[in-house]
């Protein structure tokens, strides 16, 4: 699913060059369950951005499910988001002024489906995470453990063969968290292969493999 | 279809967008509306005031022109010439074929000593012309009753007059129609053949152009019966009808050129054309269009820039929502679109309010001056053109700026 081989990233700094990633080679098999784990400044986020195709790296090869990601078109960096990739943040990011059930039919917008195409499978995808009771509550008025849901059914309704998640249980109670992870278990069970930057050992258990990271390699 | 289909969905986005801000769409929209409308005022006005100012020149005859003595043609070393330079003997040349530029002529003689016009105990001050039977269609007259003047009345001197609204009033106060009746002119009776319609020339008389001639207040008779009166044969001045607005120049250089040679050069003629007027004030009107327009414009101009800011301001704020958008599968252009469709759109509705306003407020200023505004379908379709120009340009910096965002740094800031 994932092939990285000699990723370099740095950032600029007031005048200071950054190094956050220097040399990552990461191979994931599609449908593994990967962690990927370290300090903060490890640069962990840094290269969940780069697999995410949300950044772009400095130097190095990656390939996406067998396609070479060239990261000096952003169009098709863009099309490799909305083809593969399915995004879960820690802090949900949901557009607060729309209800769940648009939150979650707003990735088919992009894609061209009717309006009533978008809203059946936005439906049916916060039935799967289990919130479909929610589908005309705007984000204000769901627990934080709704919303990463609600977060949850937006990254899935695309069915992405990857999920990128970023500390998806930072904002959440320990309760909330072992749900999530508990639904990020039956999702990889399906077949989903899944990337998840998390800081915390416990959430990092649920994984089937821990890449380590620190000081911008993999140790 | 698909692609379509998503740009009509973005264009439903911006529209949530502006009413999840409905405040600051309102006042942004209003910035634009007011602009439009005052630009769709001032070529409103424009052009109803040319309309107006035409609609006046036209009681003169826009093909009327008028030839006398240049009184400045006192030559210092010469003995200091009398008369008008104009006799009767001139007529027949000039009404040949001597001016292809000439449709029609007529003489006019005005009565040199103030004649008293009375009927009973009635007076009346009109002006006094001795005109030919061409003068009415010349000088775009119409007679709301009786008759104009004919060949014979001319030729026979006949004691007839054609009188003018106010004169009717003045003489017959109890008359429907002064037709037939009887009026005296220096003692001598006349009899009223026709009435002349109502000629509107309020503009001019405000503005003080008229040539101290009231319109209504005239009493046209055979200019034979006038130089009778004034006991010589000669003509005051000569009033001609161009074959078309253009040729104008040419038909009083042309009557210029016979009756110089006629008198040998012993007078110089002078001339008034309506065409110059209308060329002055089609200039002066256009200036002040011009000037007006840039008025306008300004205001349309910071309107633009009030909604160029406000859709900078969004960006700012949205930039999260930007970079969210862009993870879930939006790429550059979808942005580039939805953000530049925000500014259309509220660019737009100001447009068309600003329509709505031009067209209220130009039906008010009409209702309560008089005064014409004439919205035209062209001056319509340029507002809202431009209304759109305004918003795709105020709108491109600001959509580029979101649609140029890294994803990775639009979701790291707050």
């Amino acid at each position: 699913m994932i092939q990285i081989e000699g990723l370099y990233k740095s950032y600029w700094r007031s005048g200071v060059e950054l190094a956050v990633i220097r040399g990552v080679d990461l191979f994931v098999a599609a449908g593994e369950f990967v962690a990927i784990m370290g300090p903060s400044g490890s640069g962990k986020s840094t290269l969940l951005n780069i697999i995410g195709c949300l950044d772009i790296a400095d130097q190095g090869h990656y390939q996406l499910s067998g396609e070479r990601v060239d990261h000096s078109i952003p169009h098709k960096l863009a099309e490799l988001r909305a083809r593969y990739i399915g995004f879960i943040f820690q802090s949900f990011n949901l557009i607060p002024t729309r209800t769940s059930l648009d939150n979650v039919a707003l990735p088919l917008l992009y894609q061209g489906l009717s309006r009533s195409a978008r809203k059946s499978r936005a439906l049916s995808t916060l039935q799967r995470v289990g919130v479909a009771d929610r589908s005309t509550h705007l984000p204000s008025q769901l627990s934080g453990g709704q919303q990463q849901r609600v977060a949850i059914a937006r990254a899935l309704v695309n069915q992405p063969q990857l999920l990128i998640a970023d500390e998806p249980t930072g904002a959440l109670d320990s309760r909330n968290g072992e749900q999530v992870m508990k639904l990020f278990k039956e999702l990889h069970e399906e077949g989903h292969t899944i990337v998840m930057v998390t800081h915390d050992p416990v959430i990092g258990e649920w994984a089937d493999r821990v890449v380590s990271l620190r000081d911008g390699v993999v140790v | 279809m698909n692609r379509f289909r998503i740009f009509i969905e973005l264009l439903i986005e911006a529209l949530l967008a502006l009413k999840e801000n409905r405040l600051r769409s309102l006042l942004s929209v209003i910035g634009i509306a007011i602009g439009i409308a005052a630009v769709m005022t001032v070529s409103a006005v424009s052009s109803g005031g040319k309309a107006f100012v035409l609609k006046e020149l036209e009681t003169f005859g826009l093909r009327s022109v008028w030839v006398f003595r240049d009184y400045e043609d006192k030559d210092p070393n010469r003995r200091v010439r009398e008369g008008s330079g104009l006799v009767e003997q001139d007529l027949p040349v000039l009404s040949g074929n001597c001016c292809p530029a000439v449709h029609q002529l007529s003489p006019v003689t005005l009565a040199e000593n103030d004649p008293i016009i009375q009927w009973g105990n009635r007076y009346s001050n009109a002006a006094i012309k001795g005109v030919n039977a061409r003068y009415l269609s010349i000088n775009n007259d119409r007679l709301k009753l009786g008759r104009g003047l004919r060949q014979e009345d001319i030729r026979g001197r006949r004691p007839v007059v054609i009188v003018g609204e106010t004169v009717g009033k003045d003489l017959f106060p109890q008359m429907e129609n002064p037709v037939g009746s009887h009026l005296r002119i220096a003692g001598r009776k006349f009899r009223v053949i026709g009435v002349l319609q109502y000629k509107s020339r309020d503009l001019l008389a405000s503005i003080g152009s008229e040539g101290g001639e009231d319109a209504n207040n005239r009493i046209l008779l055979p200019y034979t019966l006038v130089q009778q009166m004034n006991g010589n044969r000669e003509i005051s001045y000569l009033q001609a009808e161009a074959v078309s607005l253009n040729q104008a120049e040419r038909a009083v250089a042309q009557l210029k050129q016979v009756l110089e040679r006629r008198h040998r050069g012993a007078y110089q003629y002078t001339q008034v054309t309506l065409a110059s007027y209308l060329k002055t004030v089609d200039r002066i009107l256009s200036g002040i269009t011009a000037m007006g327009v840039v008025a306008a414009s300004t205001s349309l101009l910071v309107g633009g820039i009030g909604v160029a800011g406000i859709m900078s301001t969004a960006v700012v704020e949205r930039i999260r929502e930007i970079g969210v958008r862009m993870a879930i599968g939006a790429n550059r252009r979808h942005i580039l679109f939805q953000f530049l469709a925000e500014a259309v759109l509220i660019s737009v509705m100001g447009g068309i309010a600003g329509l709505v306003i031009g067209l209220l407020l130009g039906g008010l200023l009409d209702l309560v001056t008089g005064f014409p505004l004439i919205p035209t379908t062209g001056g319509v379709l340029i507002g809202l053109i431009v209304s759109v120009l305004v918003g795709l340009a105020s709108g491109y910096y600001p959509a580029r700026r979101a649609a140029g965002f890294l994803p990775v740094e639009a979701l790291r800031r707050d």
